[in-house]
């Protein structure tokens, strides 16, 4: 009985270290609040006892209580779709969207993270059942290490190169270098555009980092962190202020126009490298024979 | 915004009758400076976007 306790209590608390090093609140990331974070907590204690306990349930031996991960498994899934909804339901009332694509990524990585969770104690709790405390511990760490480097992931910095670039305006189109972004009817408008707004080129390294930003979600991505990390001179009735992406349709470089409160070249630039690469909008055609062929007859690897 | 939803024009402003017509409103003003007037204070009533046609008409179009 004191082993099963043991185990339990080991597989818990290594399950809750995992969730409370995932749990990285920080400007983009879902919740950045109090009670979001005391729910994700519990959520969290709630994955690592429903993993710990199932390693001495099949050694009891009670084979049929494993089933019960299947019903955690599905709570997590609920989860992840209140999640989607709540982000949903804020969206409406954004001035800078996040885009359902970044939506969905934080609800992936909420419900992912709970799995993770599970992971991390039931092996934890078979490393005390064969190993007692020490082998416990360095389960531990291996894990935690595993979990850091799955949360640290892909940044737009690592597939682009972000430089920065001029506006202009030909008629009533603006211009970032020579990729038109939008048509801004007002002179009014675009006087104040073109004294406080800041534009940056993003050139992506090579065909798989096009194709990421190719995505539209990944592009409101983009514009939503910037937006939060410098402000952005933009309310309900000027929507002509918003920040937008459009790329150059021959490269496929993308030029940026934003607004922002702070109107600091160097902070937009690391803004916009700190973006993470969402997971919908990740894919590898270098990773296909037609993709590779494509890219070197092109001169574009 | 970037996502591809549908776009509405919600009326048109103009100093030529002759080069407008349609479904949506049109208000007509005497000048210019007028029609940019009107433009840009229904843009902000509407919280939309007021797009030049660079022939001294605009559109309001819904975001």
């Amino acid at each position: 009985m004191d082993d099963y306790l043991g185990m339990i209590i080991a597989g818990t608390v290594s399950g809750i270290l995992a969730r409370l090093v995932l749990l990285k609140v920080d400007y983009r990331q879902y919740p950045g609040y109090p009670h979001g974070t005391v729910a994700h907590i519990s959520l969290g204690f709630i994955a690592s006892a429903l993993g710990s306990v199932a390693v001495p349930a099949i050694l009891k031996p009670d084979f049929t209580a494993v089933t019960f991960l299947a019903l955690a498994a599905q709570q997590f899934r609920e989860i992840r779709g209140m999640e989607r909804k709540t982000l949903e339901n804020l969206e409406k009332y954004e001035l800078v969207k996040r885009g359902s694509d970044y939506i969905e990524g934080i609800a992936r990585t909420f419900e992912a993270r709970n799995y993770l969770v599970m992971a991390t104690s039931m092996s934890v709790s078979v490393a005390y059942y064969f190993g007692k405390l020490p082998a416990a511990a360095v389960m531990t760490v291996l894990f935690l290490a595993f979990s850091l480097t799955l949360k640290a992931g892909e940044t737009i910095g690592d597939i682009c190169e972000v430089l920065p670039a001029g506006i202009s305006f030909q008629g009533s189109q603006l211009k970032v270098d020579e990729i038109v972004i939008m048509n801004v009817g007002l002179r009014e408008m675009r006087d104040k555009i073109l004294k406080e707004a800041l534009a940056v080129r993003i050139r992506p390294k090579g065909a798989n980092a096009r194709s990421v930003i190719n995505d539209v979600g990944q592009r409101m991505a983009i514009a939503h962190t910037a937006a939060t990390i410098l402000g952005i001179k933009k309310d309900i009735d000027t929507p002509e202020l918003t920040p937008l992406l459009r790329k150059n349709l021959d490269t496929g470089e993308l030029g940026m126009c934003i607004l922002p409160v702070i109107k600091d070249m160097e902070a937009l630039m690391l803004a916009v490298k700190r973006t993470p690469v969402l997971e919908s909008a990740r894919s590898k055609p270098l990773s296909t024979e037609a993709g590779r062929i494509a890219a070197l007859k092109n001169d574009r690897t | 915004m970037t996502g591809p939803e549908a776009k509405k024009i919600l009326a048109v402003v103009t100093g030529d009758m002759r080069l407008v017509g349609g479904g949506a409103p049109i208000f007509l003003g005497r000048d210019e400076g007028e029609c940019e007037q009107i433009a840009a204070s229904l843009s902000r009533v509407l919280d939309s976007m007021a797009h030049s046609l660079e022939n001294g008409t605009y559109i309001i179009v819904s975001q």
